[in-house]
């Protein structure tokens, strides 16, 4: 695990020295130390862009691989993901009502009208999507004692919610689908300073309370039956598990839209690395190697050297998908891990 | 779709129409036309010029219109990066007989046309033809109160006031042509099915111009139909002259310190205007400084925030932050804007001078037929001097 913060951290520190805009290695570095510098406009990019969008991309990719691991024991299955319960489309269903509908519906419309185009009425729109789409599968999850079922409810829940964004899309001025369409690349750019106090606080929140699930996560990893055996109360863990991870996704893809395959790729990559399926290392261990990944995806799509950038949904996936494949080809003891 | 210039290719046409009316004429001046009814205007000497005045296309790169007696024949070019696609319309004289051509054929004058764009709402205005207008795409974001009266009055119907355009009401009033805005590679279904019961769809495609003159010129393709020739030569004579008049007080300006740039970061990506787009054409028109001057892009051009951010930081003039109409909206998409320079001086500029609350903007309404009110606007915005009388017409200072 030292090692692995020993990455992070290198990488880190590559990403804000890296951009379009061409600053000495060294000078970062000072900016980064605290020290000023001449360069007034090296200073303001480095502080200003590259610093906080850094702290994004690790943000993201704990964030996210913690829901995907959460999901993946909760259901035992390895394609689960954050997304897989609805709750990235809820977010995206509170971002189209935003975007798509302004001059439909008149409420929505005078919202608009109150802050246009404001980052955190995003946010804010993201977040009440997750948190309905939350809701329902929660009540849902109150009737249901079998975690397949409640997979498949999950899934059909973001379905539907597809269903109605692709409505207001068919509906929607060219304009608005392409803002629309812009956000669903994802951005780890738009962060601020300010919202990314608002952002690490509740990742560290719920990574923190994930790890005081461990325990319970690594009895369900024996089985349903063994785990209520051990006096878990099978219900009330599941809720708590769903909530935590709803928040880590919900929050993520209001902040920076729908980040596809970190939650899917990154607590595969994790558990063969250290070869364990105890979660009080995998917990913490999943936090680095996301924020490695994102790190890498995110210089990557800010392609150095060049004056252009990469959707980062797009390189997530690009990347990661054929490290996932080796490494399960490899494996081939994927059924070990359930 | 062929690779030529588009003057070379209309001359084409025109030979070929000629070898193709030859014949015609010969059959004319042998047998007298046997009672033409409807032919009042024409009478039965087809070789009289039907078209006394002519228009002739000086800026526009989109179209072009040729005479040939009792008909006109209208060119529209598609530009698709450096190939030019050519749509040819034979516009027949009502009760003249048609020429054997083989392009879609429109009666002129034309009575019932269908606008589907707030950038013709202009032309109609200036030929003072808006009898003629019997649909447009929705009121919402229409600025002229005339046409909103007229949807008001039923005059004028809204063909795609949810969005999808209802060909079946096109179809139902009566409309003879339909004015679009065409795009490169925009298979339109719903055009598609219109031109196959005979309503032509004339895809305009004057985003593609190169200056302002060359965007208001299109107001002569609506003449030809209407045949107003005589009146679109006049009023658009009127705004040349105008037009070169703001010009002529730039003469002495040979360079400005003022550095601008524009748009407004979308995600991670900041499209800026291309160094050959209509907005930098704008710019070196008033010559301006801007930082992708030599780029040879003729659309926008992408660029990572932080290449625009450090610009933003020095430069004086901050033109178009996208749909943001205050400084409130500028910085609530990213605090990082307070940085800049236009913005700690308030010199942010955006296109809603006029603009309504249900999204129409009149900049691409009436705008395009004020070509030199435009230019008088970033004259003002970049040399205060020059113009001290003139305040902001399409352009607001955002505050």
């Amino acid at each position: 695990m030292a090692l692995l913060s020993a990455v992070l951290l290198l990488l880190f520190v590559l990403d804000i020295g890296l951009g379009s805009v061409r600053i000495p290695f060294m000078e970062a570095i000072k900016v980064l130390l605290g020290q000023s510098i001449d360069n007034k406009a090296w200073e303001a990019i480095v502080l200003k862009i590259r610093l906080p969008r850094s702290i994004t991309a690790i943000l993201v990719g704990a964030a996210l691989s913690v829901g995907g691991l959460q999901m993946q024991t909760l259901f035992r299955n390895p394609l689960a993901g954050p997304s897989v319960l609805g709750i990235t489309a809820g977010a995206s269903l509170g971002v189209a009502a935003i975007m798509l509908t302004a001059g439909t519906v008149t409420t929505v419309f005078s919202i608009r009208q109150l802050d246009a185009g404001s980052s955190w009425l995003i946010i804010l729109a993201a977040t009440i999507g997750a948190a309905l789409v939350l809701v329902v599968i929660l009540a849902i999850s109150f009737r249901i004692k079998d975690n397949v079922v409640m997979l498949i409810v999950g899934i059909m829940v973001a379905n539907i919610t597809v269903a109605i964004v692709s409505i207001w899309q068919y509906f929607s001025d060219p304009e608005q689908i392409q803002e629309y369409l812009l956000w669903t690349f994802g951005s780890l750019g738009g962060v601020t300073n300010q919202q990314l106090q608002v952002l690490g606080i509740i990742v560290l929140a719920g990574v923190v309370f994930s790890l005081f699930l461990s325990k319970t996560l690594n009895a369900l990893l024996l089985g349903e039956d063994y785990a209520q055996s051990m006096g878990l109360n099978i219900r009330k863990s599941r809720i708590l598990i769903i909530a935590v991870t709803s928040i880590l996704a919900g929050s993520i893809t209001g902040f920076c839209g729908p980040i596809g395959f970190i939650g899917i790729a990154v607590p595969h990559l994790t558990r063969s690395f250290l070869n364990t399926s105890d979660h009080k290392v995998l917990i913490p261990s999943a936090v680095l190697v996301g924020g490695i990944l994102m790190l890498i995806c995110d210089i990557i799509s800010q392609v150095p050297g060049s004056q252009t950038v990469l959707p980062v949904n797009a390189i997530t996936a690009l990347i990661g998908s054929p490290v996932v494949i080796w490494i399960i080809v490899k494996r081939r003891n994927l059924k070990a891990s359930f | 779709m062929t690779k030529t210039n588009p003057k070379w290719h209309w001359l084409e046409t025109k030979h070929l129409s000629l070898i193709f009316a030859l014949p015609f004429f010969l059959l004319l001046a042998t047998c007298q036309s046997s009672g033409d009814k409807a032919s009042n205007s024409t009478d039965s000497d087809q070789k009289t010029d039907l078209f006394p005045d002519k228009v002739e296309i000086k800026h526009s790169i989109g179209f072009d219109v040729s005479y040939h007696g009792h008909y006109k024949l209208l060119h529209i070019f598609r530009h698709y990066n450096d190939v030019i696609d050519t749509l040819t319309y034979t516009l027949l004289q009502r009760g003249a007989e048609a020429p054997e051509l083989e392009n879609p054929v429109i009666n002129i004058p034309v009575e019932n046309i269908t606008s589907l764009s707030t950038t013709h709402i202009g032309f109609f205005n200036l030929l003072n033809a808006m009898g003629q207008l019997k649909g447009i795409e929705t009121r919402q974001y229409i600025s002229s109160e005339v046409v909103k009266q007229m949807v008001a009055d039923g005059t004028v119907k809204e063909m795609s006031p949810a969005g999808a355009l209802n060909v079946e009401s096109v179809i139902n009033e009566g409309t003879e042509v339909v004015m679009a805005v065409g795009y490169p590679n925009s298979q339109n279904e719903s055009y598609q099915q219109l031109e196959r019961v005979g309503i032509p769809v004339l895809l305009n495609s004057d985003w593609q111009e190169l200056d302002l003159l060359g965007r208001a010129e299109w107001v002569k393709l609506l003449a030809v139909l209407l045949n107003k020739e005589q009146i679109v030569n006049k009023e658009f004579a009127a705004i040349e002259a105008e037009y070169a008049s703001v010009l002529q007080k730039l003469e002495g300006v040979t360079s400005t310190e003022k550095m601008t740039i524009s748009g407004i970061a979308i995600g991670d990506a900041w499209h800026v205007s291309g160094g050959r787009s209509f907005a930098v054409n704008l710019l070196k028109l008033v010559k301006a400084d801007y930082p992708w001057l030599e780029d040879a892009s003729t659309g926008s051009l992408k660029l990572d925030f932080e290449t625009v951010y450090q610009q933003g930081l020095s430069a004086d003039i901050w033109m178009v932050p996208g749909s943001a109409k205050s400084k409130e909206e500028v910085i609530q998409r990213d605090a990082r804007y307070a940085d800049f320079k236009a913005f700690k001086n308030g010199n942010i500029f955006n296109i809603f001078g006029r603009y309504t609350p249900g999204g129409g903007n009149d900049y691409y309404e009436q705008g395009v037929i004020e070509p030199h009110v435009i230019l008088k606007d970033i004259v003002k915005i970049f040399h205060p001097d020059l113009l001290p009388d003139h305040d902001l017409v399409y352009h607001s200072q955002l505050k």
